[in-house]
């Protein structure tokens, strides 16, 4: 199905700077019909150069130049017409937001037909073939703003394989999805693996593929490292895996030296009897009760629309409680009052970075004095980022950036700090780095908040645990 | 798929045909009561396709213009009157606008290329209107981020340091806005966007009666406001 013979890829620098995607060199790798493959390695080593070749976007659409050999079905990409190459490849990206074109679900999986100028009545029997494929019949008519993660990724999917192509590449799917979600996906990746589909899947989360997948390649700075075939890999312990930065499920056994200081402290976050509703692809929460204390780090984790994040934003005073109270040092706080003590760090860290430099960033919006000088440059050198510091922070990577934004953090006043998602598409190593981040802000005394589905993050850096689940709340206690 | 066929659909020709005959009747309708008639009629056909909350946006902010007009009218403020008074007859043909953007970008293109617009316009055209409720919540999110981090806390902040705000806003705008077209424009790449065959829609594209009975009541109800009133 797919032959890559020394293959190899440079893009052209551009604007964008591309310090997170470099090319990629001397690639041999054979994949059959009806194979799943999956590409495994750190951020940034070139596995989606590596999709992009495979689907012709680079160089069609990503500038720069091919060497060696891409052949699909027999053919260099590039000589296949539009149309062809339609119907042979799906592609379903990261970030399902920009990926849709239309505003309904039933529209955005009838766009492909469209521009192929199949008949009317036909789309339509298509659509619906694939929106039963994929068990998303009741979402045509909405809108796809209002559909969760999983649904999203779901209807990309759909739009993606109503023509049924026989090769679908997938760029890490994962990333955004609960368990549930990501067991879901498994699953109809089987089904399409079933019908006869080559599935090429860049990945982190690499063990929850195992059931679909027939072979994991590494890559390493731009080339191939290693193939395990699917037994292989699932027998490797964490210690074969780490030199490679990828996930491993006994990831949690390592030890980060950064004691949090658990001495009853005075100073306690408290939500009494919290009641909010918010959207409708949110459950409303009622009478929710929670601790905090502080230089803790507590993970809040749950299914994806349970309202993890509202919780989040109704601590940091971002959204109002409908009803129930909120203290911080036995006092009872507005929401203004929460704002100005707490630091949400969003998922996506371009929504909070400002300023012209890395050193401005991090003392942005505040007078600057000798002492926030002095913690500024304590914050920069916890997080690494002396090196960086007159960078423009838009040419960073995505890893440097959210960096940035924890040492904002770390330099703020702000009491609570909230992380929302901090690890959704990072390897292992970049786990084992927030796990560790997340602990060098509570032993600087903050109270921190980990909003995630990750469960090994839980494991490795939190000391509670409060899983939320639809209309109660239970607190497990994990750690000394 | 339910065609959502409850409400009035028009074609996107005919939309255009109107935008095209309620321009010339705002450019020369002259009276303060042939400007109300018009915007009631904007209203009217907002109304009758079933987009009953836009009517009313519209509508408010129609009597909000008129208001500031009378308001302002002989003071020192003539600029700001000129202003408002534009814009209030600029309002009708935003209405019918509305109404356009308001139909699947998939009858759009088929219709479009129906007229024989070149391709390039009609995906830049779409991508336009695609991007515009995107570019709103984009501007939400970083209104969020900074929120977040504790800056400009309140919302009289963006006062006290206009400049700042300004550049805080922007850089993540565009650096979003560039990712994010290029993502998009990637996916429909591959999705076929550049196949050369006439596209189709998944919806019944074409003049149907609706649209002829739509264009013959607007011209009359458009002739009775110029030469009765």
């Amino acid at each position: 199905m797919i032959e890559l013979i020394a293959a190899g890829f440079t893009y052209e620098s551009d604007v964008e700077g591309r310090s997170e995607t470099e090319g990629v060199t001397d690639l041999h790798l054979s994949i059959e019909e009806g194979e799943c493959v999956v590409l495994c390695g750190r951020s940034g080593c070139g596995k989606s150069t590596i999709l992009r070749m495979i689907n012709g976007l680079a160089p069609q659409f990503y500038p720069g130049k091919l060497t060696g050999t891409v052949h699909v079905s027999g053919k260099p990409i590039a000589s296949f017409l539009p149309e062809e190459k339609t119907r042979l490849t799906g592609s379903v990206f990261q970030d399902p937001r920009s990926q849709f074109f239309m505003s309904l679900v039933g529209d955005e999986l009838a766009f492909s037909g469209e521009n192929l100028g199949i008949e009317s009545t036909e789309i339509r029997t298509l659509v619906q073939a694939a929106a039963a494929r994929m068990k998303i019949p009741h979402l045509l008519d909405r809108p796809l703003d209002s559909l969760s993660s999983g649904q999203k990724q779901k209807a990309a999917i759909a739009a993606a394989t109503i023509l049924s192509p026989k090769l679908l590449i997938l760029d890490e799917p994962s990333a955004n999805l609960d368990e549930k979600a990501t067991s879901d996906l498994v699953q109809i990746l089987l089904q399409l693996k079933q019908s006869g589909t080559t599935l090429i899947i860049s990945e982190h989360r690499l063990h929850a593929f195992l059931d679909v997948v027939d072979r994991y390649v590494l890559i390493e700075k731009g080339t191939i490292a290693r193939i395990w075939t699917k037994d292989d890999f699932a027998a490797l312990r964490y210690e074969d895996v780490k030199p490679y930065g990828l996930r491993h499920p006994d990831m949690t056994r390592v030890n980060i030296h950064e004691n949090t200081n658990n001495d009853a402290s005075r100073y306690v976050w408290e939500g009494k009897s919290l009641s909010y509703a918010y959207r409708k692809t949110c459950k409303p929460m009622k009478g929710l009760d929670i601790t905090l204390r502080t230089g803790s780090v507590t993970a809040l984790t749950g299914e994806n629309g349970v309202g993890k994040t509202t919780l989040g934003k109704v601590l940091c005073g971002l959204m109002r409680q409908q009803r129930g109270e909120v203290y911080y040092g036995g006092k009872k706080r507005s929401a203004a009052g929460r704002r100005s003590l707490s630091y949400l760090v969003m998922q996506d860290a371009d929504y909070q970075i400002y300023a012209d430099s890395v050193g401005n960033e991090i003392v942005l919006g505040r007078r600057l004095n000798d002492e926030l000088r002095l913690r500024a440059y304590e914050a920069m050198d916890t997080f690494d980022l002396r090196a960086l510091r007159d960078r423009h922070p838009a040419s960073l990577s995505g890893g440097e950036k959210q960096r940035v934004t924890m040492a904002a953090a770390y330099c703020s006043d702000a009491e609570l700090i909230v992380l929302d998602e901090p690890t959704s598409g990072l390897d292992g190593d970049g786990v084992l780095k927030v796990a560790a981040w997340a602990k060098k802000l509570a032993r600087a005394g903050k109270t921190v908040v980990i909003i995630t589905h990750d469960r090994i993050l839980t494991e490795l850096a939190c000391d509670h645990v409060v899983e939320m689940r639809n209309e109660q709340e239970r607190v497990r206690t994990i750690g000394p | 798929m339910n065609l959502r066929i409850k409400k009035v659909r028009l074609d996107p020709r005919t939309h255009l045909l109107i935008l095209l005959l309620m321009s010339i009747l705002a450019l020369i309708a002259a009276s303060h009561a042939q400007s109300i008639a018009i915007m009631l009629l904007g209203m009217l056909y907002l109304v009758v396709l079933g987009l009953f909350k836009k009517a009313f946006q519209y509508g408010l902010l129609f009597v909000c213009f008129k208001a500031a007009v009378i308001a302002l009218g002989g003071t020192a403020l003539g600029t700001f009157v000129i202003i408002f008074y534009t814009f209030s007859t600029m309002i009708p043909l935003m209405m019918i606008a509305s109404a356009l953007m308001a139909s699947s970008p998939s009858v759009m293109m088929c219709a479009f290329e129906r007229m024989r617009l070149p391709k390039n316009l009609i995906i830049t055209i779409c991508i336009l209107i695609r991007f515009f409720p995107v570019i709103v919540q984009e501007m939400v999110s970083i209104r969020n981020g900074m929120r977040a981090r504790g800056i400009f806390q309140h919302w009289y902040s963006v006062l006290r340091q206009p400049a700042l705000a300004y550049e805080c806003f922007l850089m993540p705008l565009v650096v979003r806005c560039l990712k994010l077209s290029s993502e998009l424009a990637a996916s429909a790449v591959l999705r076929g966007i550049e196949c050369t065959v006439t596209r189709s829609s998944a919806y019944p594209v074409g003049f149907r009666t609706v649209d002829g009975l739509a264009i013959l009541m607007f011209f009359i109800l458009a002739t009775g406001i110029y030469v009765v009133m």
